[in-house]
């Protein structure tokens, strides 16, 4: 899920223009947004996961 | 910037909605769309010349009874062997379209073979020159395709024409901050949007160091 204020920023200029590339380009950036997202939740995970150690307490 | 030259050929391009998708989705800076089909005969020094001037070399052509249209074919019978050293080390790509969905091209699907086999040929002809080949793009059944996934071909199709290989997430992220940085010239109430993108592509790269360091560390 990405932020509501980016995805109502993408959306308001996707309706604004009638350049087809620019819509493609807006469609495209909002999916960038989406993996950007869960590239950051995933690794965070993933790095949490591995400083837990129950050995080091 | 990346020189990209599209060799196209369709031969029924006055009628083509998929011809005329590539033609449209590849107007960009940095790209040259050469179309043969309007051509009675090639001269080969001017056709050497377009391919000297280019560092990515795409073909984009629909597939005609599994292989290249008629005057793709010729001209490569006419310009390939010459072209050798204006083409050795480059980057070669492939955009084909078909009217069969792409699926069928897969073992057991109706169509009983893949892409890969299919452009074996050009695969060989790129190797041959020691060219490194971008992976393949298929438009297939244009008519069918919702607007969300038209718009979704228009940039995977102008990634192709324009990004750096190996085409990495980074790479993605840079292009799409690169084009965001234009529009913003225009527009530049989306500039939060450039912002977060590059702050969000900061914190993966913080992300992946940290991991990397704890990797090492143990």
């Amino acid at each position: 899920m990405i932020e509501p204020w980016i995805e109502q920023l993408i959306t308001a200029a996707s309706n604004e223009t009638n350049d087809y590339h620019e819509k493609a380009l807006l469609q495209g950036l909002a999916a960038l947004f989406q993996e950007q997202e869960q590239r950051i939740t995933s690794k965070q995970g993933e790095l949490d996961g591995k400083l837990w150690n129950p050995s080091d307490w | 910037m990346t020189k990209t030259l599209v060799i196209a050929s369709h031969p029924n391009y006055q009628h083509s909605l998929s011809q005329r998708f590539f033609a449209e989705s590849a107007k960009i800076p940095g790209v040259t769309l050469h179309f043969l089909d309007q051509l009675d005969q090639f001269i080969l020094e001017d056709e050497l010349a377009l391919l000297a001037d280019c560092d990515r070399l795409i073909l984009q052509f629909p597939l005609y009874w599994y292989s290249v249209p008629a005057k793709m074919k010729a001209w490569i019978d006419t310009i390939w062997t010459e072209a050798k050293p204006l083409l050795t080390g480059k980057e070669i790509g492939f955009a084909i379209s078909t009217g069969v969905a792409a699926k069928e091209f897969q073992l057991g699907g109706n169509e009983q073979i893949s892409f890969n086999e299919i452009l074996r040929p050009q695969l060989r002809m790129a190797q041959k020159y020691h060219m490194t080949v971008l992976p393949l793009i298929v438009l297939d059944q244009f008519m069918y395709k919702t607007e969300t996934q038209k718009r979704r071909f228009v940039v995977d199709y102008q990634q192709l024409l324009t990004m750096p290989y190996p085409f990495s997430f980074d790479q993605k992220q840079q292009w799409f901050a690169d084009r965001l940085h234009s529009l913003i010239e225009v527009k530049p109430q989306l500039a939060p949007l450039l912002t977060q993108l590059e702050e969000n592509r900061e914190l993966i790269q913080d992300l992946d160091e940290a991991l990397d360091s704890l990797e090492e560390s143990l």
